[in-house]
């Protein structure tokens, strides 16, 4: 409520509870004004009777005269009617007769017209009786007694008189009463009021709210306007308002201080804003940010150039709904697979060019991509992730470029390593007498183009692999038959090395299901590395066995030099041959676990291995049946 | 081109006579081969093995001789004569030795098909395969359109698929 209106209020109930009681005084004189006419007419009405009482008395003693001088008894029977007449108003006035005093006079009347009654009969048998002596007594008392009664009349007639003028003299000044009343009530009061209302906004209400309005500009629009008053106050306005006015020079003053420092501290800021905006922004990869719902809530500007999706599109949609996810055979990823999802439930959370992974574009089309995902947890709380992803297109098609390179050449040179090998079989075989020495180097050379012969073929079946054109067939097959088939197809490079290979088949092991020449390929790969990797005269020690219903577990140890623990993550990874084993110059390519790896996987497969250095190591191949 | 072959198989038959004068006892083999080393080599090692030896680098010479060298430009006496003695030395061809990648714009399916079409004896006759390309859909693709065997290059000893040849044809002939 507003000061005005808070002033207004009372000053407004002030002024009903005036008014109501100027209606109760005007109500009040009213009814007052309504006695006194009342009272009046009373007057009148007796001031009348009096009159008529003193003309009644006048035609009684006139008829009493009448009868004196001629005996006439029509005049006693006007007297006695005149007495009747004046009886009968009499008892009428004792109704509406009021005042004790006129009350009494009139009963002093009666009194004396009763007394006049005896004279008067007197006289009446008076002068019946002729005696002129009594006549002359006789009257002389009834007349006296007459003067009394005119008398009262008189007085009667003069207290009433008295009565109705003091009465019209109360009724005035009741008028002039109610007529200062209203004056008052209605004029000086509402006035008086309204003046006094008006010096309270003037002085104090007005000052306060010049006051306010000046403080809520001030607020609004900041404006460093001075706030003007009048100085020459010395009151509690004036006060307030000088000390207001010091009070916002030093709000000013600091607010000016402070402005100052928010400036600076916001090009402080914005320096270092815009210096981490424009390092995400010059992420060569895509970044995207989502919250813990998957909606994105920040992205970068290669986001937009590789996904063809806007800021303004990508931000608030889920980025699994926005950029779909698809594996090379077009199935899509579920909502679990997707790097955030993995991201958060701790697994692994990257795409490589091995997982094949492909994202949608605006425009439908998809591409290779290569990315990793981090979680974003707050007090171990999951509460967003970050992605970074890229096209990997044109490394894939460089890849590619380099797998065909590859396979293109390892092509080529089996010719001129055929002829080679050719060539020296010829050699051999020839009727010419070779000395031993021609014959031991010819021999080297076979050994060193039967080497070159099996890089070209590892080459070729990574490089197959890779360029995914390595199909594999779904057959039914022995295992136990490959494995024995491979030890004795091994078995003389066993013997070379007096070694020994132990098999200990599971006989109830179920049919494998898989491409059988690749399995076989792969379990060649581990016999001859055991037996590559063993010491002269050392054990390899092979089985099959079943696990659970249709796991089949290929297991195969050497106690040969081991694995070093520092590279045993790399053990399947391309071209990759451990130090101790380059140290002692066992030959390889460090294709062939790469390549049993990709195999096995490919067969729904799981291949593994433990490994101690100058201890030994165990490789384990599990694979699925047809159950 | 299959009518040419026919009508080349015509003319064979009408000279019938004239050439099994020069027919030797040794199994022929067809030899197509486009590396002049390797063919060499194979050439040898098969006389080794008693065997003779025709050879072609390019699937429309396994067919016939050329009657008009592209380089000359005329038709000499002598390779009418080669023409005739090779689409003679077809008739006896026992076995074939095939390459995959040739001269010219034909490779070695190619020629396992036309001689497939030309039906009767060279359907039966055993074609063996030795290519560089250890490919697995290649490999199932020739023993799907009848070639007896697959050897890969480099892989194998030039002395045991001669001995493969050897078994095959003595086989063919008993």
């Amino acid at each position: 409520m507003r000061l005005n209106t808070k002033i207004m209020l009372p000053i407004a109930v002030i002024l009903i509870f005036i008014f109501l009681v100027f209606f109760y005084l005007v109500l009040g004189l009213y009814k007052k004004g309504a006695l006194i006419t009342t009272q009046n007419n009373n007057y009148e009405r007796l001031t009348e009777l009096s009159q008529r009482l003193a003309a009644e008395q006048e035609k009684t003693e006139y008829s009493l005269l009448l009868y004196l001088i001629n005996k006439d008894p029509k005049a006693l029977e006007d007297i006695r009617q005149s007495d009747n007449a004046k009886d009968s108003e009499v008892d009428a006035a004792k109704t509406y007769i009021q005042n004790e005093e006129l009350r009494k006079l009139l009963a002093d009347y009666v009194k004396s017209r009763d007394s006049i009654s005896i004279y008067r009969d007197k006289l009446v048998s008076d002068i019946n009786s002729g005696d002129n002596n009594s006549i002359n007594t006789s009257y002389g008392e009834w007349h006296k007694r007459t003067d009394i009664i005119r008398e009262k009349i008189k007085a009667f007639n003069d207290s009433n008189k008295k009565y109705l003028s003091k009465n019209t003299e109360f009724y005035n000044d009741i008028i002039s009463e109610f007529i200062f009343t209203t004056a008052v009530v209605l004029i000086i009061v509402p006035f008086a009021l309204m003046a006094f209302y008006y010096y309270i906004k003037r002085h104090v209400t007005n000052p306060l709210i010049r006051l306010t309005r000046f403080v809520s500009k001030q607020n609004k629009k900041a404006t460093n306007l001075n706030f003007e008053y009048d100085q020459s106050r010395v009151d509690e306005i004036g006060v307030l308002n000088k000390k207001f006015t010091e009070m916002s020079e030093r709000i000013r003053n600091s607010q000016s201080e402070l402005e100052t420092q928010v400036m600076e501290r916001t090009a402080e800021l914005s320096k270092k804003n815009s210096f981490s905006d424009a390092v995400i922004s010059s992420v060569g990869d895509a970044l995207l940010v989502v919250d813990n719902d998957g909606k994105i809530t920040l992205v970068n500007q290669a986001f937009e150039d590789v996904t063809n999706f806007t800021k303004e599109e990508a931000i608030g949609n889920k980025f699994y709904d926005l950029v779909e996810a698809y594996y090379e055979d077009g199935t899509m990823l579920s909502e679990n697979e997707r790097l955030i999802s993995r991201a958060r439930d701790g697994l692994d959370s990257r795409y490589t060019m091995e997982n094949q992974v492909y994202y949608k574009r605006k425009n439908g089309e998809l591409f290779p991509v290569a990315g990793i995902a981090s979680a974003i947890k707050v007090e171990g709380e999951f509460v967003g992730g970050v992605i970074v992803f890229s096209d990997i297109t044109k490394i894939k098609q460089m890849e590619k470029a380099k797998s065909e390179l590859v396979s293109m050449a390892a092509h080529q040179l089996r010719t001129p390593l055929s002829s080679i090998g050719w060539y020296i079989e010829l050699l051999e075989s020839s009727e010419d007498n070779l000395t031993s020495n021609q014959r031991n180097y010819i021999n080297q050379i076979s050994k060193g183009n039967y080497r070159m012969v099996e890089m070209v073929k590892s080459f070729l079946d990574a490089s197959r692999i890779e360029l995914g054109t390595i199909k594999l067939e779904k057959e039914e097959f022995d295992l136990l038959n490959i494995v024995e088939e491979e030890i004795k197809e091994q078995a003389q490079k066993a013997i070379e090395k007096n070694m020994n290979i132990k098999f200990t088949p599971d006989r109830g092991v179920p049919k494998v299901f898989g491409d059988r020449n690749k399995i076989r390929m792969v379990i060649q790969n581990l016999i001859s590395n055991s037996i590559k990797y063993s010491r002269e005269g050392g054990v390899v020690d092979i089985s099959v066995k079943n696990k659970d219903n249709n796991k089949i577990i290929f297991r195969i140890e050497d106690r040969g030099h081991g694995i070093p623990e520092e590279d045993q993550q790399k053990v399947f990874s391309k071209l990759f041959r451990s130090d101790n084993i380059k140290d002692i110059g066992v030959e390889g390519t460090g294709l062939g676990l790469y390549i049993a790896k990709n195999i096995i996987e490919r067969s729904d497969g799981k291949i593994w291995f433990e490994s101690r250095e100058n201890i030994g190591t165990i490789f384990y191949i599990e694979l699925g049946s047809n159950q | 081109m299959e009518q040419e072959i026919e009508k080349q198989n015509a003319e064979i038959q009408e000279q019938d006579c004239v050439e099994k004068e020069v027919i030797t006892k040794k199994p022929l083999v067809l030899v197509v081969e486009d590396d002049l080393l390797l063919l060499e080599a194979i050439e040898t090692m098969l006389r080794k093995y008693d065997l003779d030896v025709v050879s072609a680098r390019s699937v429309e010479r396994a067919f016939g001789a050329p009657i008009k060298d592209e380089e000359v430009k005329k038709v000499t006496v002598d390779m009418i004569q080669k023409a005739i003695k090779h689409l003679a030395d077809l008739e006896r061809v026992k076995l074939v030795w095939l390459d995959h990648n040739l001269i010219g714009k034909e490779n070695g399916v190619d020629f396992v098909k036309k001689l497939k079409a030309n039906g009767g004896k060279w359907e039966k006759i055993p074609i063996l395969v030795v290519s560089n390309t250890s490919d697995v859909e290649l490999r199932k693709k020739y023993l799907d359109i009848g070639v007896s065997h697959y050897f890969v290059k480099a892989e194998n000893r030039l002395s045991d698929i001669v001995t493969k040849v050897k078994s095959l044809v003595e086989n063919k002939n008993n």
